[in-house]
Parts: structure tokens; C-alpha cells; sequence
């Protein structure tokens, strides 16, 4: 082979392997950016309006100009924090397990505690947008809740947190 | 015939049988002559179909599964097919899995295959997310739970294994409480340690033989491991100590005794010989440095057991480069040695039958017929009491009656106790040497051959003549072929 070919050969070997450095599935350093996919759609900054009842007890929050305020029921110091962190755990944290409709119609359907729920929430956002989610009773290991979102078939097991943080949007932490 | 190749030929028998009418399709007539075209498209679209459902059903009804993973990830393991093909009574089982759970959902299908095996394992498969009224009527609090019950007995295991389901199978039928005991006051083995990483560090190498005495790092380790196995086997495990002076007691099925350090006293021996006569069953692993008592020497001797001193020294077969790490793949007929596969030795002294009136003795395990006897761990070759290359004997079994009146006693010695510790316990075929040997002597040899699964790192393990064929193959061989050729070659074209 002549000079001009050899030159023409190793030109095209770096072209090559430059091509292959700059090029390829691997991405860069990172972790993958974080995305929700909890049930609630409502962006938690655009709530107005939240709903939260047990079987003993009930709370209406209303978001006004100057943050929180409660209209029913009785909250400890700090509520707002508190309904902040759980509106953004409904958001953010989706299902660990999601069971059919035809699922859920093949066995009794009162053993996930969601007839009557033990703890209601009802959220309403700007322009007439509104969401509501039932929590039942907990799974086997005791770790999960068992949650029916208005409007939907399938029961959803929802991280224990989840649950708890609605729990504890009255009282203190 | 293996279950596989009968469900491969219910499958190749099928495929036969479609291919054979895709052939007569072609070579018979399928215009019907009293029908309309459309009418017999129609018939002949409706057979078709009819014919590919019929062998479909063929298919399961003959459960023609065919695991194609590497693991048989989907298959039960032998074991658990001889357990379930075994069972006599109805056994209830009720697995609470989560369906996404990849394990549990390959359990639920092996569990499937040994329902259709026998009738009496009754299965329920039961998602536990789905159910959990049911679960907690179960008792069930944890995801992956088997509950099997049977004649009012019940038997819990949280696992995505088909071996751990056939071990509480083992359990469930069990029948009486089979308790090992375990000597304890001569500075025995310690059941309640889990060490397991025991070896000299020599000043070049790693070694477990005498190479590395000079620089010794002596870990404490036990035989944890086979304790742990034993409770996974449903059989109970507690210590005795005969320094007590009470009699050994009489629920124990077995005695082990595991590398005692300090001798027995003549009281000791004899506490052992009356046990041996009310029909006791003991295993005595006895290290090679260890000097026996003449009051113990006289009771094995009745037994027709000689412990003989010294250490074996087998060139031919051992464990990677230590030749006094005997390899044994070749056992004695006897219920113990039945499918054992390969086990060592790490240091083992010799042992010698001798005739005793009612008494049988069987070589359990027995050295290469190049092997030979050092009297010390640093001794060589040119060793006096070296005699001549011939197999000994390593471990026996002995069985029969020390007296007219006595009961049938059962017996393991072993002239050596590492191979059971922690250290050794999980490779290669120990484990199943030591179970099988323990089985026997709580008269279960009967008993379906399963046993718990140890974690161990996995690992390819060779005698020293595979090694060498190894080594003569790929360094002498294989390179040496290539210079001849290129020598050639290279005279060819001289």
C-alpha cells in the first residue's frame, strides 16, 4: 500500500474511533430525573381545597392569600407542613401494586376496609378540577394501604407513608 | 424414564401428529363433491382449528412442560418430585405469593407440576395482595409463605424454593421428634458457632495442610452450619456432656461426637458402651492427632472398629493440590454412600475393621489404592511408618449387638471431623455424607433423600488429577501442538 493509503487508513481508524467516543447508548454520569406518579394530577401548589375524614373525625382546609386556613374540624400547630407534605406524598408516590377490576371481582371485596373507608381525602384545585381517594385497610405484611381513587375500578396498594401523612395532617406529627 | 423425556415425547408425538395431517392435508382431496366451495372452506377452516385445540389439549392434559433455562428455573427438583410421589396422605398446601414477584410465580408453577403429580398434595395458589382476609385467617403475615397442613399437624416456610416446601413436606410427615445430640466437655466442635474460615497461612500460600505450620493463623470455627441444616430438616439439636455422670439420655436418636481434644476417662467410655447397649446410635469423628483412651479403644473394638494413628497421604486422588486433603468418589455399598457424589477429607487418620461377634462393619470411605500413611502432618514420604501404597479405610459403619441381651446399636466413626465444620460442611458432596450418615443412624434411611440448600459462593472444584489433565492439555499440549505445526511448517517451506 502506498503512503497516501496508509495516511488515508489511519485517518479513517481515528475518524472511527472518534465517531464511537462521541457517540452511543450510555448516557452521562446522573440519576434519572425524578418524575410523579402518584394518583393525584392536581399539582400540589394549585390545591384550593382539601377534604380529609375518618370515621371519628373531619377537617376542611382552604387555601387563601395568606397560606392554609382551617374551616372545619380542630388542627395542631403546624397543620399546613403537614397538608403540604401529604398533598406532595399523593402526588409523587404511585402504587406499589395495582389490582384489577376483574381482580378485585373475583374475590370479596370487604376485605380491603374500603367499604366504608377508614380515611377519606377530597382535594379541589382550580377550575372545577377535583380528585378523591379512599384508604382501607393494610396489606399481609402490614406495610401498604389498600386505596380506591374516586372514578376508578382497580384498587391501588398505596405506600404505608402515604396513608399515614393523611393521618396525621390533624394532629401532631 | 425421566419425567422430561416423557413430557419431550408427548411433544414430539404431537408435533408428529399435526405435521402428519398437514401432509394428508396436502395430498387428499378437500373438495367435498356434494358441498358448495364456501361450505367446505368453511368445514375445512373448522377441522383445523378443532385439530389445533384437540392438540393443545393434548398438550396439557399430558403436562407436557419443557423447561429450556440453563437452572431449570421452572422445574421442581428431583427431590421434591420423589417427596410429593412419596406422599401417602392428603397434605393441604396454601401458597400466599405476590404475583410480582418473579420467584414466587416460578415457585407457583413448579408447585403446580408436583399437584399434577400425586393427588394427596392438594395446592392452593393464593395472591396474597388479593386476599388478605385469607392470608391473616392463615395466620400468614409475610409475602411468599407456604402453610401445609396435614392430619391436624402444621407446617409454615417462607420461600420462593420448591426444595424448602419439600423440607417442610419432610417436616409435616414426620411422625416423632428425632433429637441429635451433641457431645459437648472434651472441646468438641461447638454446634452454636458459625466460623467457618479455618486454614494455616503459610509464608508464601493458603493452605489447609502442613505446608503452611510455620506461620499458623488458627480461626475458631464450629459446625454451626450442620446444626443449622439439621433444624432445616425439622430435627432437633441440643448438647450433653457426659462429664454430668448422668447416663446419655434416652431421646436422643443420635450422638455425635465431633473432634474431641481432652480423653474420655474410663467412666466417660463406659457411660457410651451402656448407651450402645440400650440400642443408641452415635457418630465419632476423630481428628488424626488425637490419642484415644484405652477404656474408648475397648469399646470401639467390641464395635469392630480400630482407630489407627497417623495421617493419610493419597497422591492420586485429592482436593486441589493437598494430597492429604483426600477426595473420595468411590464409597462402600452401604443405605449411607447411596448417590453420594464426590467428598473430602481434610486430614483424615486411618481406620481398620476388625471381626466382632454380632457385630457388621462397612467401609464407608476409602482412599486410592496409592495412598499412604505419615505419622506426622510434616512428615514425608520416607516416613518408617509409611508400608506400602494401599487404599485406607477412612470412614465405616458398623451395626449389631455388643451383647445377648443388648439392643441393635448403629455406628459412624470417621478419622477425621473437618469435613463437617463450617468450613468444609458445604462443599461438594460433605453435606450429603454427614445427612445421609445421621439419617441412618435415626433409622430415616428410608426417608426421601432432600436436603436444605447451603449458601456457598459457586464454585468448580477439582481433584488433583483433573487438575493435571487440565494442566498437561492446556500449558503442555495445546501450545506444544502449535510449535510442532509451526516447526513444520516452517521446514516445509525451507
Amino acid at each position: 500500500m502506498s503512503r497516501l493509503g496508509w495516511a488515508a487508513a489511519a485517518l479513517a481508524a481515528v475518524a472511527f474511533l472518534t465517531a464511537l467516543a462521541f457517540t452511543g447508548g450510555r448516557g452521562g454520569p446522573g440519576l434519572a430525573p425524578f418524575t410523579s406518579n402518584g394518583l393525584l394530577t392536581i399539582p400540589a401548589g394549585a390545591v384550593r381545597v382539601v377534604d380529609v375524614s375518618t370515621r371519628e373525625r373531619q377537617w376542611l382546609f382552604v387555601r387563601g392569600e395568606g397560606g392554609w386556613q382551617i374551616r372545619r374540624g380542630k388542627a395542631e400547630a403546624g397543620f399546613e407542613e403537614r397538608l403540604e407534605a401529604a398533598l406532595t406524598l399523593l402526588r409523587n408516590s404511585g402504587p406499589e401494586r395495582i389490582l384489577t377490576a376483574a381482580e378485585v371481582a373475583s374475590v370479596d371485596a370487604g376485605q380491603f376496609g374500603l367499604d366504608p373507608p377508614a380515611l377519606r381525602v377530597v382535594v379541589r384545585g382550580g377550575e372545577a378540577s377535583s380528585f378523591a381517594i379512599s384508604f382501607g385497610a393494610t396489606n399481609v405484611l402490614g406495610l401498604s394501604h389498600y386505596a380506591r381513587a374516586d372514578g376508578r375500578s382497580e384498587i391501588v396498594l398505596l405506600p404505608g407513608f402515604v396513608a399515614e401523612a393523611w393521618e396525621a395532617v390533624g394532629g401532631m406529627p | 424414564m425421566s419425567a422430561e423425556v416423557i413430557n419431550i415425547g408427548w411433544f414430539v408425538g404431537v408435533i408428529a401428529a399435526l405435521a402428519l395431517l398437514y401432509a394428508a392435508g396436502l395430498k387428499l382431496p378437500i373438495q367435498i363433491r356434494s358441498a358448495s366451495r364456501a361450505v367446505t372452506a368453511v368445514l375445512v377452516v373448522g377441522g383445523a382449528i378443532a385439530v389445533a385445540i384437540l392438540a393443545n389439549i393434548a398438550l396439557f392434559r399430558h403436562d407436557a412442560a419443557l423447561d429450556l433455562t440453563r437452572e431449570k428455573a421452572f422445574t421442581p427438583s428431583a427431590e421434591s418430585r420423589a417427596m410429593v410421589s412419596a406422599l401417602k396422605e392428603p397434605v393441604d398446601v396454601a401458597y400466599f405469593y405476590q404475583k410480582q414477584n418473579l420467584g414466587a410465580r416460578a415457585l407457583a408453577t413448579m408447585l403446580r407440576q408436583l399437584e399434577r403429580q400425586n393427588a394427596n398434595f392438594r395446592l392452593q395458589l393464593i395472591d396474597a395482595d388479593q386476599n388478605p382476609a385469607l392470608a391473616s385467617s392463615f395466620g400468614v403475615r409475610i409475602y411468599n409463605s407456604a402453610v401445609l397442613s396435614a392430619g391436624g399437624r402444621r407446617v409454615e416456610v417462607v420461600t420462593t424454593d420448591d426444595r424448602e416446601v419439600a423440607l417442610a413436606l419432610l417436616r409435616l410427615m414426620r411422625r416423632r421428634e428425632v433429637v441429635i445430640c451433641f457431645a459437648a466437655g472434651h472441646g468438641e466442635y461447638d454446634i452454636d458457632n458459625f466460623e467457618f474460615h479455618t486454614h494455616f497461612e503459610g509464608a508464601q500460600s493458603h493452605s489447609h495442610d502442613a505446608s503452611g505450620l510455620a506461620i499458623v493463623q488458627m480461626e475458631q470455627h464450629g459446625i454451626g452450619r450442620l446444626r443449622r441444616a439439621l433444624e432445616k430438616l425439622g430435627l432437633g439439636a441440643r448438647k450433653i456432656s457426659f462429664a454430668t455422670g448422668q447416663p446419655i439420655p434416652d431421646d436422643c436418636a443420635v450422638v455425635v461426637e465431633a473432634n474431641p481434644r481432652t480423653r474420655y476417662s474410663p467412666g466417660e467410655s463406659e457411660m457410651l458402651r451402656s448407651y450402645f447397649e440400650r440400642g443408641g446410635a452415635a457418630m465419632l469423628l476423630i481428628e488424626p492427632d488425637y490419642v484415644l483412651d484405652d477404656s474408648i479403644a475397648a469399646v470401639l473394638a467390641r464395635m469392630g472398629v480400630k482407630v489407627n494413628s497417623g495421617v493419610i497421604v493419597d497422591p492420586k486422588d485429592h482436593y486441589f493440590t493437598d494430597e492429604q486433603m483426600i477426595a473420595v468418589s468411590r464409597y462402600g455399598n452401604h443405605p449411607v454412600t447411596r448417590g453420594l457424589a464426590l467428598s473430602f477429607y481434610p486430614g483424615a487418620r486411618p481406620l481398620e475393621t476388625i471381626t466382632a461377634p454380632g457385630v457388621r462393619v462397612v467401609p464407608l470411605a476409602v482412599s486410592s489404592a496409592e495412598s499412604y500413611v505419615i505419622s506426622d502432618r510434616l512428615g514425608g514420604r520416607a516416613d518408617p511408618e509409611a508400608g506400602p501404597p494401599t487404599g485406607r479405610i477412612i470412614a465405616v459403619a458398623s451395626e449389631g449387638r455388643i451383647g445377648e441381651s443388648a439392643k441393635p446399636f448403629r455406628l459412624i466413626v470417621a478419622g477425621d471431623a473437618d469435613f463437617v465444620s463450617n468450613s468444609f460442611f458445604p462443599y461438594l458432596g460433605n453435606s450429603d455424607v454427614v445427612l445421609a450418615g445421621l439419617a441412618w443412624l435415626a433409622r430415616e434411611e428410608r426417608a426421601p433423600t432432600v436436603k436444605p440448600p447451603v449458601e456457598v459462593l459457586p464454585t468448580v472444584s477439582l481433584t488433583g488429577e483433573q487438575m493435571r489433565g487440565i494442566f498437561i492439555v492446556t500449558v503442555l499440549l495445546m501450545p506444544g501442538l502449535i510449535a510442532v505445526a509451526g516447526g513444520a511448517m516452517w521446514w516445509r517451506r525451507r
